[in-house]
Parts: C-alpha cells; structure tokens; sequence
C-alpha cells in the first residue's frame, strides 16, 4: 500500500470561489502538490459562510475549509510586477497549472499562452463560458450557469417556477471536469491547453431533454419522474419524521407494494396498471398518503430496499454524518483545522485498494506556506521574503 | 471491458472512449434494457431495428464496442475471461455479489491479468449492510443529502435533478480510473475501486456537513435567493414558461441595475440603497422585478443586463441549448453516426464540458448490437468461423434480440419528458443547424 498515487505531480493553482480550487482539492486529497496562490486579502470564498456561529473570519469559512484541504497556500500580488514574475517562475515548475482569470485579462498576466514557454504543461482554465465564443466575457455567477445550461428549467415544481439546485453545484461540476481533464493530459503526458467551461459542465448534462428534443421535438418541462414510472411521480412523499420516495424499479409488482405499505386495497383492478394509477390518482393518494404519514423513513426505507424496491429518503447532514453505512466504509476523513478543530470530511466517493485514505491536511491559513514555499520552489531567503512583505507583492 | 448498464458507469466509460479509450461494452442480446430506452427517432421504435436506433443508447454508448456476450452461461464467461486477458480495465455496476456469483470477480480475474484494474461502481458500494441495495440516480439524490439543502424557500425538499447523481458518479468513475492507470504505470500495479454513488454524492455537499458539525443548522431553503446577493432570482417573462435570471452581486451592479431598469418609483426607495436592505426586503424586491420583467422578453433582458455586465440570462430549454450562437461557435454539440443499415439520420448530441488543445476527440459513432463480434472474437483472440457459428447458434452470441428482450419498445419514455412538456415541430431545422460539423 502506497500512501497517494499523485505524489509525483506538482499543481499551481491561482483560482478562487469553488470552481478550480475544488478541482485541484480532487487532486490533492489523492497526494498531489497543489500550491494554491491567493491575493493578499485571500480567496473570495474566505468571505462566505458558512461560518461556525455565523461570525465571519477569513480563518473560519467552512466553505474554503471543504474546498481547500490538502494543498499548500501562499499570498502574491500578481497585480504588481514583481508578483507577475514570481508567478510565472512558480509554473515553469508546475506539471498542471489551474487558473480562473478571465479570457480578457490573461494576457495581462502573462498567462495567455503558456505552450511555448512550458511546452509540457497542463494549463487548465475555467471560466464561466470558456475562453472563447462571443459570451466569453458575460458575466457569471452559479445562479446564471444553471439557468443557461438548461439545468434550472428541468428543476422544480411544473406550477412554480425554475428552481437553482442548491451549495454551487453548477461549479462542483466543473470541478470534476478541470480533475479528470487534467489527470487525462497527465495520463498521457501530454502537455496541452484546457478549456473548461463552467456553463458546459452544467449543460452535457441531464442528458436527456437534448436527445428528447432532437429526436421528437419534445421539450421537456420540469416535474420529470411522470406518473406510471415513478410512484406519485417519484415525488417525496411526507412520512411521520421526513420523506420518501417510490419507484417502480427493482422488479417488484403493485401487488409486492399493497403488501409492503400494508394496505390491501392498492390491490383492486382500477390500480392494476399505471394509466388506470392516474386516472384515479385522487383515491390513490387518499389511500396512501395517510398510511406513509404513520410510518418512520428510516424503518419504511430499509423495509422496502430489503424486499428488492428501489426507494428513496430525504437525509440531512446529521443524518449522513450518523449512517452506520458511511460510518463502516470509512466515507469521512478526520482533519484537524487550527480554527475549526476537528471535523469529518466526505472522502473521494471511491475507494482504491492500492491506497491508505491519505486526505489528513486541512486547507491552508491564509499565507501559512509563504516562507516554505517561497524559499524551497523560488530559493527567496528570509530577508527578500520581508521585502516582498512590505512591498506587497506577498 | 464494461459490463455495464443504466447511466452512471456508462457515462464513465463514455467519456473514456471519448478521450480515445477501447471500450468495448460485453453486452447481452437477450436483456437489453439500455438499448430499450427512448427517445427513437420521430417517437417510433422500428420493430425490425430499433436496438440500434434509441437516442440514450447513441449517447451513453458511443465510440464503444459492442460484444454481446450471454455471461449467464458458461462459454459467455470463458470467452471474457480471455477478452480480459488482453484489457486494462474492467468496470462493472451490476449488483454486488453478482461478478462473484458469475466467477468473474477481480479476485478471480487478476489470477489471469494480475496488473488488472477493475471499478466496481454501485449505489451504496460493495460492503455493509446497504451493499445489496438497488439503486437509480434520483433516489440517490434524497439519499445522499442533495434534496435536503434543495427547495423553494422555506418549503419542502425538491429532487435535485432525476440524473445528477449518476452523473457526478460518471466522472468520478473516469477520475479513478485515471488515477489506477497512473499508479499503474509507476509501480507496475492494478487494483480494485469500490466506487459507490451514495459516497459521491456527499462529496456534493460538503459545506454542509461541516456545518451541521460546527452549528447543528437545519438548513433554511433559500429557493433562488442567495445568502449575500439581491436581488438574486428568476423572473418569468412574456411567453409560455419563459423565464430570466438576474443576480446583483454589489452596489457597483445595483447601480447599473437601476440604469437599465429606469426610474419607476419603487427603485428609488432607499431600503434597497445597501446589500443589507435589499437582503432584508428582497420578497418586495422580486415582486417589483417580476412585474418588470413580465412583458418582456428573456433574451432581450439577458442582452441588456450582460451589456452592463450585470449577471443575467435566460433559462434556457433543449430548443434554446442547440440554437445558442455561443454554444453553436464552441461546436459544443456534435454529430453522432450510426451504421447506414439503421436508417438513422446524424443528429447532434452534447460533447464534452471541456475542450483539450492537442487531444482531438474522436467523431462520435455509436455501434450495432454484436458489430464488433467478428472483429474481437475472430481477429482478436482468433475463434474461428466455425467456432463462431457454434457460438451463435448456441445463444451464446448475437446480432439480433432473443428471447423476451424481442419486444418492441415505446417510442419516448414518459419519465424523460416532464409534465409541461411542448413540442416543437421545426425541430428537424434545428438539427440541420449542426449538420455542417
């Protein structure tokens, strides 16, 4: 057993919110170097709750916490000169290079085209719209990429309006893609220019309201999961203490359900198939909505899974956090912050036989690696160091 | 080798191909639920061909090989035994406990690849008490803690999205996969990956579970609000179900907000002056906006706002995705072939969320059930003819659907369509708008 599998990569990031630095943190919590390179006033998400007690302090988000462990944090001014040319001596090292600026100010860095100067390097940019096509300078934030990709129109209640999917989930995703892009060039050692698009990430998928529109003309609304799949749709049903919902798959027949739900009458004929379910949806409902009403989640769930239904609940993060499931699969990683203590980090969603659970470094103070850094990539002895300090390139 | 089904592992190893990856899909022809599944072209499945004509089947499956293989009997097993021999990677999403039950388990099968590389992907992964659990995406999402955090403000939680999860599992499938052949090539090594979708998908949410360990929140929805921004939402506009969203981010884009909006009495009221007082009264603020926004057009509202570089847009639907001139000049969908004997027009499908400056990404072609047969079982591991015709005869391969996988399936499948679906009838014009690709 080896204790990570990308020790042997060095990553530059000079990114900010969640996008890149969630996908350098995949990398990282598998062994990759990552230096993460703020502004001097740190990442924006430093300002962002949540925040233990809602107090906010640029030590304590719990946000930049999540999205930020394992890597190494420096501050640099690359406003300044000097800072730009500590940059690009800190990328010439770099195996991938991992940058949010904006298609219109990279070349105000330097950054625009690295494939002369670092023919082997990864660069991966990710921008709201990719760094190229005509709203490459639109502004964007999570909001405006779910409802562009095609994602918010699918989400939520036909009778309500569009709904955002919450905690920057349009971002999270392009954090998969920068991880798996990037580990596909380093794969094939191919140094070469990527272009992520946030909004893209969002619209490859679902999938399927595309494939429904371009071979029918169909366009599909939300409240997808429509009656006769799904049972009430698949909608999250209320139970005594939270939700939960039924599908039709795992093989079991309307007759295994009257008996699972204790109620014989789901057995009469006008219930037989799915078109006679909706046609009578009323007297449905008024037979079972008030039976799940009685019934506990957790023991309804376990029940149906048991039995070979393909049920689903509603769990919170208290819930997750006490699943016996999680809990003996060694789903968490305990890291210790210096601000925040002690606290349960979901690991990769995987588990490689080859490898220890390694992810143990929580994200950096802000400037905590400055004199490590500075001094073991770019040999800048203590006195520069002060120097740069109060020049305010670091 | 897949030996996959559904959306998750699929997507995974679609992505693989896509980066030039051999894929070949060990598939059955006498359970054929991926190749069942609608949409078919114009809503009609052809009764003589339409294992070879369903759209999710052209997406999830393209640039892979089709061997259909019946692993059910014991020739089936033998014949990907020796297909493995000569792969790097199994991936697999059956039930846990079935590879084992079929004798090919990665214990199993590293005693004849011994640097084999193999990805179990399930709902809930291959150990505990959940291991046996069936799975599908959008119970996933209530399961893993993505509806909690998701809702209307103040109301119930919603389903994310009925296939995020399976998704967000195919990527961090294709992440792993990477990962195992790097460490591979340094130490000479493959491995098992227990992926489970349950575990990725708390990966999603991760603030939150910090949260609830440093304040115990129970999570307020906020809807479309945000907990810094407003206003932050979605306004509906003149049309059937058109919609726009508008975010203010600071008092610099306040600012020009009220240029573009004019001068109507409510925006001069000071409580929307600071961040603070439109946060405590953003329900007033997105009434008035609302009203605003009603007779007019997404699109013109979405010019005028990112002309100011104020964050706005549309909320677009599929017709919107494939006539957007951004979308268009990135060539983000691409045209999917398929073998002139299904009668198949090209169509556009989305590609990647990325775009890499020296891999080109192959042109997308989807198989025919069984096409690859002759060229893996016959040029590759060298059965011959005769062996071949045997091995047809006896079930064991095929070309056609046997059984009662022989039935002609629905042309759309209801539960891809939503309740306030519409139809667009000019949607072939819309197709030939990618047809110069």
């Amino acid at each position: 057993m080896v204790r990570s599998i990308l020790d042997d990569v060095l990553i530059v990031e000079l990114a900010q919110d969640v996008a890149g630095p969630y996908g350098s943190k995949l990398l990282a919590d598998q062994g990759a170097n990552v230096i993460k390179i703020e502004p001097i006033t740190g990442d924006t998400s430093r300002q962002w709750g949540p925040f233990p007690d809602d107090i906010p302090h640029i030590e304590r988000s719990l946000s930049y916490a999540y999205y930020n462990t394992n890597k190494k944090g420096i501050t640099l001014n690359i406003d300044s000169d000097k800072g730009k040319g500590l940059l690009r001596r800190l990328i010439e090292q770099a195996d991938i290079f991992i940058e949010d600026i904006a298609p219109s100010k990279k070349s105000m860095y330097g950054i625009d085209d690295l494939s002369l100067s670092n023919p082997d390097l990864v660069h991966v940019s990710v921008t709201p719209f990719g760094s190229a096509g005509p709203y490459q300078d639109y502004a964007g934030v999570e909001i405006i990429y779910q409802a562009l990709a095609g994602f918010m129109h699918l989400s939520g209640d036909p009778d309500r309006g569009p709904l955002q999917i919450a905690l920057n989930q349009g971002q999270v995703m392009a954090g998969r893609n920068i991880a798996l892009s990037a580990m596909a060039s380093i794969y094939m050692q191919l140094g070469q220019y990527l272009d992520v698009s946030i909004m893209e990430s969002v619209a490859v998928q679902p999938p399927f309201h595309i494939i429904t529109y371009t071979h029918t003309g169909i366009i599909s609304g939300r409240g997808l999961g429509a009656d006769g799949i799904d049972i009430f749709g698949g909608d999250y049903l209320k139970t005594r203490d939270g939700y939960i919902c039924m599908t039709t798959e795992g093989k079991r027949t309307w007759e295994d359900l009257a008996i699972l739900l204790d109620i014989p009458e789901l057995s009469l004929d006008h219930f037989a198939d799915p078109v006679d379910r909706e046609k009578h949806r009323e007297s449905l409902e008024k037979l079972v909505l008030p039976e799940l009403e009685k019934k506990d989640t957790k023991d309804l769930f376990h029940k149906a899974m048991r039995e070979g239904f393909v049920f689903g609940m509603v769990q919170s993060p208290e819930d997750l956090l006490d699943c016996e499931q999680l809990g003996m699969r060694e789903a968490w990683s305990e890291i210790n912050h210096p601000e925040l203590g002690v606290l349960k980090y979901p690991n990769a969603g995987f588990h490689m036989s080859s490898v220890e659970v390694k992810s143990d470094k929580p994200a950096p103070l802000l400037g905590q690696h400055n004199a490590e850094i500075y001094s073991s990539m770019l040999q800048i002895n203590a006195d520069d160091l002060a120097g740069l300090k109060s020049e305010g390139v670091i | 080798m897949c030996v996959e089904d559904l959306i998750a592992l699929p997507w995974g190893t679609m992505y693989l191909a896509d980066l030039g990856a051999e894929v070949i899909r060990a598939e059955s022809h006498t359970r054929l639920r991926s190749r069942a599944w609608g949409p078919f072209p114009d809503a009609k499945a052809d009764p003589d061909d339409w294992w070879n004509q369903g759209a999710s089947h052209g997406l999830y499956y393209r640039n892979k090989k089709s061997l259909t293989l019946d692993l059910t009997k014991p020739e089936g097993i033998e014949l990907f035994k020796e297909m493995v021999k000569v792969s790097d990677i199994v991936a697999e999403n059956s039930r846990p406990g079935v590879m084992e039950r079929l004798g090919i388990d990665y214990d199993t099968l590293k005693e004849i690849k011994p640097d084999l590389i193999m990805v179990g992907s399930s709902g809930f992964g291959q150990t505990g008490d959940w291991k046996s659990y069936g799975a599908v995406a959008r119970i996933i999402d209530g399961i893993c803690g993505m509806s909690y955090t998701t809702g209307y403000k103040n109301d119930a939680p919603v389903r994310a999205n009925p296939s995020y999860m399976d998704i967000t599992t195919g990527w961090n499938m294709v992440l792993c996969s990477l990962l195992a052949l790097h460490h591979r090539r340094k130490t000479g090594e493959g491995q098992y990956i227990d992926l489970s979708m349950y575990e990725t998908g708390t990966t999603c949410i991760g603030p939150a579970l910090l949260d609830e360990q440093v304040n115990k929140r129970k999570i307020n929805r906020v809807g479309n609000g945000h907990e810094r921004m407003a206003p932050h939402g979605c306004y509906q506009c003149s049309g059937k179900d058109r919609w726009v969203v508008i975010a203010v981010e600071n008092d610099d884009q306040w600012v020009k907000f009220k240029k573009i909006v004019g001068s109507p009495d409510w925006l001069n009221d000071s409580k929307f002056d600071s961040v603070m007082g439109r946060l405590a009264n953003s329900e007033d603020l997105d009434s008035f906006i609302s009203d605003w926004t009603k007779d007019k057009s997404d699109k013109h509202i979405m010019d005028i706002f990112q002309s100011e570089s104020v964050p706005c847009s549309s909320v677009y639907d599929a017709r919107d995705l494939l006539t957007d001139e951004h979308l268009m000049s990135r060539n983000f969908f691409e045209p999917l072939e398929r073998d002139s004997s299904t009668g198949v027009r090209t169509k556009p499908y989305v590609g990647r969320s990325f775009k890499m400056s020296k891999t080109p990404v192959k042109k997308q072609r989807v198989a025919t059930l069984g096409e690859h047969n002759n060229e893996l079982l016959g040029g590759l591991l060298g059965i011959s003819d005769e062996k071949m015709q045997t091995l047809h005869e006896s079930g064991i391969i095929g070309w056609k659907p046997s059984g009662t996988a022989a039935v002609t399936p629905e042309g759309v499948s209801r539960i891809m369509v939503g309740n306030d679906a519409v139809v667009d009838p000019d949607y072939e014009k819309v197709n030939k708008l990618h047809s110069h690709l």
